[in-house]
C-alpha cells in the first residue's frame, strides 16, 4: 500500500501540475488574444461610426432646402466641434439669408466614403457626393459632385466633425 | 462501512481477482479510509475531475483557436489596408500617366500595374482609345494621387477611394490644363504584391 503510493502519487501530482499549468498558459493566452481581439473589434466599429458619422456630416452640408435651411444647420451644429462647428455657427445667417435669396436647393446622395486615417481619437473620412443643385439661375438643375475630407473626433461614444475640406 | 466504499471494495476485488493485478493494484482486503484522514478519490471521482481538466483544457485550445486567428487575420487585414492604398496611390498615378513620346513603354508600365479580369480591360483601353488618341493629339498627361482611403478591407483585397489630380497637355492646348476625378480602385493582392484590379470612376 505505501510502495504504490509512494510510486503512483508523485507522478500523479506532476501529471496534474502540468496539465493546471497547460490550461492556465492556455487560458492566459485567450484572454490575451480576447483582448487583443477586442480592440480590433472597437476600432472596427469606431471605423464604422466616423465613416457615418462623415457621411452624415457630407449629405447635411449638401443637401440644401431653402425653407428648411435652420433645420440643416441645426442639425450641422449638433453633429459638429471646434473649428467647424464655429464656422458653421458664424456663416449660419449669411448663408440662409443666401439660400432663401436664390432659391437654392440641393439634392444629394454619398457616391462613396473611405477611412484616410484613423487613431484612438480623431479620423480623416474621405467622402464623395453627388448633388443635383437647383436655384433661381439653374430651374432646371445642375449636377455636381463634391470631394470632401472631412476630419471627426471621437467624443466619447460619438464622432464629430471638427474640420471639412472641399478638395478641389 | 460506507456503501460508497463498499463499492470500491467490490471494484477492486472484482478487477483484482480477474487477474489484472498491475492495473488494479488495491487489495479486495484494504479497508475503509479512517474518520479523519482525506480519503482518496474513487476511480469514478477521479474519472469525473480528469474527464473535467481535460475538457477545459479542450475549451480553452479551441477558444484560444477560434479567437487567436480571428485576432490574427484582423491584424492582417490592418496591415492590407495601409499597404494596399500605399500601392494603389503610386500604381493608379503610373496608370494614368502617359506621354505621347514615350508612349509605349508608358503602357507597358502600366500593364504592370494591373492584374485579373482588369487585365484584358486595361489592354483594350490602351488598344482602343489611350494609345489613338495619345498618339493623334499628341498627349502628355500627369496624374496625381491627393488623397486616398479605403472603403473596405480584408486580407487579399482592398477597395480604396482615391482623389486625383490630372494635368494634361495636348497639341491644340499646350498650356497644361488641370483636371479633378475620383475613383474607387480595388487593389488584389498576387504573391504578395498589391495590384490594382479594378478601376471605377465615381
Amino acid at each position: 500500500m505505501s510502495s504504490w503510493t509512494l510510486a503512483r502519487c508523485p507522478s500523479r501530482w506532476t501529471l496534474q501540475v502540468a496539465a493546471l499549468a497547460v490550461a492556465l498558459v492556455v487560458l492566459l493566452l485567450v484572454a490575451g488574444l480576447l483582448l487583443n481581439h477586442d480592440q480590433w473589434v472597437s476600432r472596427d466599429t469606431q471605423r464604422r461610426a466616423a465613416i457615418d458619422a462623415a457621411q452624415s456630416v457630407a449629405l447635411e452640408l449638401s443637401t440644401i432646402d431653402a425653407a428648411n435651411a435652420a433645420q440643416h444647420m441645426d442639425a450641422l451644429l449638433k453633429q459638429s466641434t471646434g473649428e467647424f462647428h464655429d464656422q458653421v455657427g458664424g456663416y449660419a445667417a449669411i448663408f440662409r439669408g443666401v439660400l432663401q435669396a436664390g432659391n437654392v436647393t440641393s439634392r444629394s446622395h454619398v457616391t462613396s466614403a473611405g477611412i484616410e486615417h484613423q487613431d484612438g481619437s480623431t479620423a480623416t473620412v474621405l467622402v464623395t457626393v453627388s448633388a443635383t443643385v437647383t436655384n433661381s439661375q439653374l430651374p432646371a438643375g445642375q449636377q455636381r459632385d463634391y470631394r470632401l475630407a472631412v476630419r471627426l473626433q471621437n467624443d466619447g461614444d460619438r464622432w464629430l466633425a471638427s474640420k471639412v475640406d472641399y478638395v478641389g | 462501512m460506507s456503501s460508497n466504499a463498499g463499492t470500491d471494495g467490490n471494484l477492486a476485488a472484482g478487477s483484482g481477482g480477474d487477474a489484472e493485478e498491475t492495473v488494479s493494484p488495491v487489495p479486495p482486503v484494504e479497508p475503509p479510509s479512517p474518520a479523519g484522514r482525506p480519503e482518496p478519490l474513487g476511480p469514478t471521482r477521479r474519472l469525473i475531475r480528469n474527464g473535467l481538466a481535460a475538457l477545459v483544457v479542450v475549451v480553452a485550445v479551441v477558444v484560444a483557436g477560434v479567437f487567436g486567428s480571428r485576432a490574427y487575420f484582423n491584424s492582417v487585414t490592418e496591415h492590407a489596408a495601409s499597404d494596399a492604398v500605399a500601392a494603389a496611390t503610386t500604381r493608379t498615378a503610373q496608370l494614368l500617366s502617359y506621354s505621347a513620346p514615350t508612349l509605349d513603354a508608358d503602357l507597358a508600365r502600366a500593364k504592370q500595374q494591373v492584374t485579373g479580369d482588369f487585365v484584358t480591360r486595361f489592354n483594350q483601353l490602351a488598344s482602343t482609345l489611350i494609345g489613338p488618341s495619345t498618339r493623334q493629339q499628341n498627349i502628355t498627361t500627369k496624374a496625381t494621387v491627393t488623397r486616398a482611403g479605403f472603403v473596405s478591407a480584408d486580407s487579399n483585397r482592398v477597395v480604396t477611394l482615391l482623389f486625383i489630380d490630372q494635368v494634361t497637355t495636348t497639341a491644340t492646348r499646350p498650356a497644361p490644363v488641370q483636371s479633378t476625378s475620383q475613383a474607387q480602385v480595388t487593389m488584389t493582392k498576387v504573391g504578395g504584391t498589391w495590384l490594382i484590379s479594378d478601376v471605377a470612376p465615381i
